[in-house]
């Protein structure tokens, strides 16, 4: 595998099988700060164990994991997001019955004080302005007191990923955001993430199977088969690749 | 009019007929009067743990129980009353939070059963344990406390401090549901997994749902104590932990008002059908379970029903 220099996040050997079945055969990844990594691969080849053994979902049978340098193998979920790694999921999660502000409110409060000193908070603990602030980005201002669930599910995509950003996350973890997502609206996302990359030097790490836009927006992309990195470099020493072509192919 | 005053209008009316209609009552009315504010802080207290932040608890009579043995013990042995209410306040947060952690690894119909057999344990702690608890003989003499040297020993002073509670409780429960913690409560029940991700943590504030829940439980039940005046294991049984659900699940699950509604229902409606008399249990029984599969949201689920159809009739 690729040395990356300088990694704001690092795994290690990361092996997890679920029954005698290994979905992952001791993968390492690393992401560069200010890196956007596309993570390809095809079906069943552990990208999203992958993605849950490294944020906590799961927990890997072996390997270990850094980020900025100490080491995070082992903590919860809610624990990685307080210190800053951001994820989404391959089916869109957020939260029906909330509103949209509420939603994005929802994403980022416990990062504000204490629990018990949020008990006597302001209702929306200072958020407002970076609400109104991710309502714009993401074109969603006029349903911002609209329930989540009523929304269309283009919408709920964008809402999905404008709270893993509400926090201003370090690295943010995406499991296809491309998914299900009309073409002028994947336009939008790519360009969104790579001004968010560009002005807040905000690092990627995106499971994708669209490869035009995969290809299109990120620095490096590492194919996973079969439960290990096959091979990693620019999308287009990828592209050119003989043996990611046949792993697609199943050959 | 706007909402907001309708609203404010509407409160005031409650509060103004709960203050008046015991004053044309008997004793024995207002005494219901007083177990409905009662039980309806212990249901109040579960529809926290149950309806807004998704977890099943059948152990509910169990802190009622054990908020009144300390209320009973602690007054009987000269303690203040005004220090045994936060005393069994803060004994069953803490109680409640240790039956908070199996939650965290068990859920519905386990967790059901888990809280259920805590419910059984807690009831032969206080049967059994008779040194302590003064087992089937239970405890009597149980004062009624004063404030300020007015004496709280009459039915309807007594009434009024049960409805003071009640007032303070819901106040406290409001400010709850409206501070982050209650955005917290509803996105964990929506979606766990995507609120751990967000930084939620699961464990701090399931524990929090089942410690704030149980003490509402543990309040209600040291002022029941000194309302019955005298307390054995009986009525903190598991059916009792039973109909502390039913009120919760029939006045609507996850609303403000539900549990006040499903006190009153579970306290007054089998004094209102004993004109049936042996049938009245069946009667009850046939009413919720025909509301359950008509309006599951339960009683407040119905009127909201109710009010949008004649809005759309309008």
């Amino acid at each position: 595998m690729m040395v990356v220099a300088d990694p704001i996040f690092e795994a290690r050997d990361i092996a997890r099988s679920y029954g005698g079945v290994a979905a992952l055969k001791g993968v390492s990844f690393a992401v560069a700060k200010g890196e956007i990594v596309g993570l390809i691969g095809p079906n069943g080849s552990g990208k999203t164990t992958l993605f849950n053994c490294l944020l906590g979902q799961l927990r890997a049978d072996a390997g270990t994991v850094s980020f900025r340098g100490s080491d995070i193998t082992g903590w919860r979920a809610n624990r990685l997001a307080r210190a800053g790694l951001g994820r989404t999921f391959q089916l869109l999660q957020v939260f029906g019955g909330l509103t949209v502000r509420n939603n994005l409110i929802a994403a980022a409060q416990e990062h504000r004080g204490s629990l018990a000193s949020r008990l006597f908070a302001p209702r929306n603990l200072g958020l407002d302005d970076k609400v109104e602030q991710m309502l714009e980005r993401f074109r969603l201002t006029a349903l911002g007191n609209a329930p989540a669930a009523s929304l269309s599910y283009g919408q709920q995509k964008l809402l999905d990923l404008a709270m893993a950003l509400m926090a201003d996350p370090d690295i943010v973890f995406l499991d296809e955001p491309a998914g299900g997502v009309t073409p002028s609206m994947l336009d939008d996302i790519g360009e969104i993430l790579l001004e968010l990359n560009r002005d807040t030097g905000t690092t990627f790490a995106i499971i994708e199977h669209n490869m035009d836009f995969i290809m299109g927006l990120s620095h490096r992309v590492v194919v996973l088969a079969e439960g290990a990195v096959l091979t990693s470099g620019t999308p287009d020493e990828v592209r050119r690749d003989e043996r990611v072509i046949e792993a697609y192919l199943g050959r | 009019m706007n909402a907001r005053t309708t609203r404010a209008l509407a409160l005031a009316a409650v509060i103004a007929t709960a203050i008046i209609v015991p004053l044309g009552l008997k004793n024995y009315g207002i005494y219901l009067l007083s177990l409905w504010a009662l039980y309806a802080i212990a249901a109040q207290g579960l529809n926290l743990t149950l309806g807004y932040a998704g977890q099943i608890s059948l152990a509910q009579a169990a802190f009622f129980g054990v908020g009144a043995y300390i209320s009973a013990l602690a007054t009987t042995s000269g303690v203040s009353f005004w220090l045994a209410v936060p005393l069994a306040g803060l004994a069953c947060f803490s109680l409640g939070a240790l039956i908070g952690f199996p939650a965290l690894r068990v859920q519905h119909h386990y967790l059901a059963f888990v809280t259920l057999a805590f419910n059984v344990l807690v009831f032969l702690v206080l049967r059994n344990e008779q040194w302590l608890t003064g087992g089937t003989y239970g405890i009597s003499g149980i004062p009624r406390p004063s404030l300020f040297g007015f004496s709280l020993g009459a039915p309807l002073a007594f009434y009024y401090l049960c409805l003071g509670l009640l007032c303070v409780m819901t106040v406290a429960f409001w400010h709850i549901l409206r501070s982050p913690w209650g955005r917290a409560f509803a996105a964990l029940r929506d979606n766990p997994e995507r609120a751990a991700s967000l930084g939620v943590s699961l464990m701090s504030y399931t524990l929090l749902a089942f410690a704030i829940g149980s003490a509402e439980a543990g309040i209600a039940g040291a002022v029941f104590a000194p309302l019955v005046e005298f307390i054995d294991p009986t009525p903190f049984t598991v059916s009792m932990s039973l109909a502390f659900l039913l009120m919760v699940v029939v006045g609507g699950q996850g609303t403000l008002t539900g549990p006040f509604i499903g006190a009153a229902l579970v306290t007054l409606l089998p004094e209102w059908l004993r004109w049936s008399e042996g049938y009245y249990l069946m009667l009850y029984a046939l009413a919720v379970m025909v509301l359950m599969v008509v309006c599951p949201s339960g009683l407040t689920g119905l009127a909201r029903m109710a009010r949008r159809r004649w809005e759309r009739a309008q």
